[in-house]
């Protein structure tokens, strides 16, 4: 009997491990943490704002942006009467897309004011159609992602709103396949709109809260929360999971 | 021989600063000493704050809207200040002066130190233009001593 205990338990072993390679797919958190490009957590107090990827791509704090309770851990609390707080780092590869990148940003944001034009993420050279790369506003509370091929540009609105003083989730991408724009709220069904001018990979510069040459007349008041960067987008051949895996139930997701 | 070196030095920052691409106007050369000036002025206090606080300065702009270049010279409001920095630009050192651009300052902590970029702007009419000064380890925020013609520049308290 004994001499069977142990091929049994090895026969055992080797079902067990062959049906997790079958039957389980590759789970949606490791896809996630594989086309990454950046992290910010944003649960530094001061100071730079550090990258969670090899990218390296740390922000710079520009004028003392503040820290409160985020959406995990702490978030970055940007005030609008405090001149103009934002954060931001140079232009590199792994945060520049052209027209033939799949690429997703997704964030929480919780507003503090219901007026005015807020970047929540911008790499552009400022308002012109022509400069901007790609970049996400709050325009009285209307989330828009917006994508320029150097020209012009194209802009998705949101089917809902930002709310003050409640986090919302925001996931906008480009996806090559359809060559369109797509900007969800929450868990909510994605908007697209077909992007007529493709993003550009220009020399701008990257920020958080600011949109370079349009000094003072966009600026934040809020708090934003795990700010993420991708180099792949949701599909709609899985409903979009990428997203909803990123919302996480309304729990947030970390690399 | 002293007054002409100084002559011959502002002569220099007067034509390095000419092909800013700034339009022509009769307050321009005027307007480029000033710069000049209050950027020194600038430079000098950050060097002292920074040496007493170990970070620099956030001056933010003492105007509404960017003035036009056409106007005369206005007092500078050295008091105004962010709410999360005790200093006010006169805290700050800087002179009671009167001025026909608009100043600021962002400061900043990043990974590769500290600095500051000084900021000056300008209207032509419903044209604003920028020019941006760095002191630091962040030189790409630099303008290489040329006003940018910008998209907005509205300093407004209240939101949009």
């Amino acid at each position: 009997m004994r001499r069977f205990i142990f091929p049994i338990l090895l026969l055992c072993w080797a079902v067990c491990a062959f049906s997790q390679i079958i039957i389980r797919p590759l789970s949606v958190s490791s896809t996630l943490s594989n086309s990454i490009v950046a992290h910010w957590s944003l649960d530094e107090t001061e100071g730079t704002r550090y990258d969670e990827t090899d990218n390296n791509n740390d922000l710079t704090d520009y004028n003392t942006v503040g820290y409160a309770t985020g959406k995990i851990g702490n978030c970055a609390d940007f005030e609008y009467l405090n001149g103009m707080e934002y954060l931001g780092c140079d232009d590199n590869a792994s945060l520049s897309f052209g027209p033939e990148e799949n690429f997703c940003i997704a964030l929480w944001w919780n507003a503090e004011a219901s007026a005015g034009n807020m970047p929540l993420v911008a790499k552009t050279d400022g308002d012109a159609n022509s400069n901007i790369e790609y970049r996400i506003l709050s325009q009285s509370l209307v989330p828009k992602f917006t994508t320029g091929n150097g020209t012009n540009a194209t802009t998705v609105k949101a089917a809902s709103n930002f709310v003050v003083g409640t986090w919302v989730f925001v996931c906008a991408w480009y996806n090559t396949t359809t060559d369109s724009l797509y900007i969800q709220i929450n868990d909510g069904t994605p908007n697209r709109v077909v992007a007529t001018y493709e993003p550009h990979d220009g020399t701008d510069g990257f920020f958080l809260g600011y949109q370079k040459n349009t000094y003072y007349g966009y600026k934040l008041d809020g708090q934003m929360d795990e700010v993420s960067i991708f180099n792949r987008c949701p599909v709609s051949s899985n409903g979009f999971a990428m997203a909803d895996s990123l919302y996480n139930g309304g729990l947030g997701w970390q690399p | 021989m002293a007054t002409l070196t100084r002559l011959i030095i502002l002569l220099f920052a007067v034509s390095s600063f000419a092909q800013t691409g700034l339009p022509s106007n009769k307050n321009r050369a005027k307007l480029i000493a000033e710069v000049i000036a209050v950027r020194d002025s600038i430079m000098k206090c950050e060097a002292v704050y920074f040496a007493k606080y170990g970070r620099y300065f956030q001056g933010i702009p003492p105007d509404t809207i960017a003035r036009d270049i056409s106007l005369t010279l206005k007092q500078f409001d050295r008091f105004v200040k962010p709410t999360d920095q005790a200093e006010s630009w006169a805290d700050f050192g800087l002179r009671d002066i009167s001025v026909l651009a608009t100043y600021w300052v962002d400061a900043y902590d990043g990974p590769r130190g500290h600095g500051y970029v000084m900021n000056a702007s300008i209207a032509y009419g419903t044209d604003v233009y920028t020019l941006s000064q760095n002191v630091g380890p962040e030189t790409w925020r630099d303008s290489n001593l040329k006003f940018i013609k910008t998209s907005i520049v509205q300093w407004s308290s209240e939101r949009l």
